[in-house]
């Protein structure tokens, strides 16, 4: 699912959904961040038909997020009635759209469960334990840090280097932990049931499999590099990723070629991508 | 709602008392109970290997005992059944982390909010032990018709025997093998039960299904073709309270000859034409 930025909001691109329930699952999903508290929301829905009440629980569901519904964009006869007898504007998007005003922080979560047990019954299908899986994109383009960034950012951001660094010459096997208040450089193997947890950056000169944690007092800018970063989670600052499924094999794969990899965060996901060759 | 305590123990290990909780805890979420499965093997987790959880853990029991977290954010929600959580041990640790008072104490709070609790236990009759069985009323004995196994077996009965707060204990013979046992190479389940003189509560017969399954972190209850899965879930019916039959293993094996017989007749005719 795409979501774009416009000013003081965010599109949020769900025209391959089917599904009503595909809909609620990702928009839980994608409002379950800081970053869409208190903006607008531009829906693009595709051929998907809507009932009043459905569009109506949709509503309820981005308002309990503490984000407001601006605007959709529908191919939907139905959805478009729906939308028009509900006062909901359908619209292309525009630029200008001013940020709504909440009032105090509530717990939205509770709610939010709540509103959507209510809407779907036991049904709906739920974010595991609301941790997501990690994702890998190699491709992916890290925007630059701006010039004008917060100075406790570029803090944080230069924080490993300050650090001490522990280094560590061999297998952590299943059931060793690792930790330090400085950065890790483990030489080998970190096995599955192992961890590794720094306040610093965490480097493994081998492949990765276990739990790590970078950042462990809070810093999301701190970054893990290995080899082979396979790990069963990785956590990053405050935020957690898992392994997906899909390659959920409880065997390490050990191959003679390697491409050492790096996960950093990255909008409240975790993306790992592998590093090439620059210069 | 006062749920069930069950511990599922065997003193030996490798008989399958993991494989079993996976199994067992999936049929009953399966039959729409409410099911928590709590690894209480400190150091040597296995289960949410077995269920495919590992991925998803974030606080273990230990977190819970030294109040890192509340017990309700460390249960693991399964991947395919809502009814059914995980409490995972913590794999950086060892037995002496978590007391048989606080082990109660969690076992009496998860019972208030699930029909089953299901405790699994390390192998050996140690702390551990002493631990997994403080806050259960039943007990599951796991064994395999192999002299080690029963042996062990007797021993753990033994010491449920002398605790007051297990009400009852069944006894499940895993890893069953009928022809093994019908040729007098291996025990017979009736000579399994006149050793131990526990009531049976299931067989399990040896199935290489379970080897993948494991690997996949996928319990094999979920497959409806495999015979062990089906034993398993004949299992979960017997502890809902059902009357179900024990299946006969001589009868399913002379079954699937009489089938195999009856296509080899087709397949000998298309040869002779």
């Amino acid at each position: 699912m795409d979501t774009g930025y416009i000013d003081n909001g965010f599109i949020v691109d769900l025209t391959h959904a089917v599904k009503i329930s595909e809909i609620i699952y990702e928009l839980s999903r994608t409002l379950d961040m800081q970053e869409a508290k208190d903006k607008y929301i531009c829906l693009k829905l595709g051929t998907i038909d809507l009932s009043q009440e459905e569009l109506t629980s949709i509503k309820t569901l981005i308002e309990l997020m503490e984000s407001k519904l601006a605007c959709i964009s529908t191919s939907s006869a139905q959805t478009l009635e729906s939308a028009t007898a509900l006062n909901i504007k359908v619209s292309e998007f525009t630029n200008e759209i001013s940020a709504p005003s909440f009032g105090n922080d509530t717990e939205p979560k509770a709610e939010v469960v709540q509103a959507l047990d209510n809407i779907f019954g036991e049904e709906q299908p739920k974010d595991d334990n609301s941790i997501k899986e990690i994702h890998r994109d190699d491709e992916f383009e890290e925007p630059e840090p701006s010039a004008d960034e917060e100075e406790h950012i570029k803090e944080l951001r230069s924080e490993p280097e300050k650090l001490p660094t522990l280094y560590i010459r061999r297998t952590v096997r299943s059931g060793q932990s690792i930790s330090s208040d400085g950065n890790i450089v483990i030489i080998g193997d970190v096995n599955p049931g192992a961890e590794v947890i720094a306040k610093g950056d965490v480097t493994v000169w081998g492949i990765l499999a276990g739990i790590v944690h970078s950042g462990s007092e809070g810093n999301n800018y701190t970054r893990i590099r290995a080899l082979k970063l396979n790990p069963v989670q990785i956590r990053i600052g405050e935020i957690f990723a898992r392994r997906p499924d899909t390659v959920n094999l409880p065997f390490i794969q050990k191959t003679s070629e390697y491409t050492p990899e790096e996960a950093f965060t990255h909008k409240g996901s975790i993306i790992i991508k592998k590093i090439h060759q620059e210069n | 709602m006062t749920g069930r305590v069950i511990v599922i123990t065997s003193g030996k290990g490798g008989v399958g008392k993991t494989t079993t909780n996976a199994n067992i805890g999936t049929a009953l979420a399966r039959a729409g109970k409410k099911v928590v499965m709590v690894d209480t093997d400190l150091g040597l987790r296995n289960l949410d290997l077995l269920l495919g959880l590992e991925n998803r853990i974030v606080y273990t029991i230990v977190d819970v005992v030294e109040e890192r977290c509340k017990l309700k954010q460390a249960l693991v929600k399964d991947k395919k059944n809502p009814n059914l959580c995980l409490l995972a041990a913590a794999q950086t640790r060892d037995k002496t982390a978590v007391t048989e008072e606080q082990l109660k104490n969690i076992c009496d709070e998860l019972k208030e909010q699930f029909d089953f609790v299901l405790v699994d236990c390390p192998a050996g009759i140690e702390q551990g032990f002493q631990n997994a069985v403080a806050g259960a009323t039943e007990a599951i004995v796991v064994t395999t018709p192999e002299m080690s196994a029963v042996r062990d077996a007797d021993r753990i009965i033994g010491l449920l025997e002398a605790k007051e707060e297990i009400k009852s204990y069944k006894l499940l013979i895993n890893r069953y093998r009928p022809n093994m046992a019908a040729s007098k190479d291996m025990m017979s389940k009736d000579d399994v039960v006149e050793i131990l003189s526990a009531e049976l509560l299931g067989i399990i017969p040896e199935d290489t299904g379970i080897i993948t399954s494991t690997n996949k972190g996928e319990p094999i209850v979920n497959d409806d073709d495999s015979l062990a899965g089906r034993a398993y879930r004949n299992v979960a019916q017997r502890i809902i309270g059902e009357d179900v039959p024990l299946i006969d293993f001589e009868e399913e094996a002379k079954l699937s000859t009489k089938i195999k017989k009856f296509f080899s007749k087709f397949l000998n005719k298309g040869k002779e034409n």
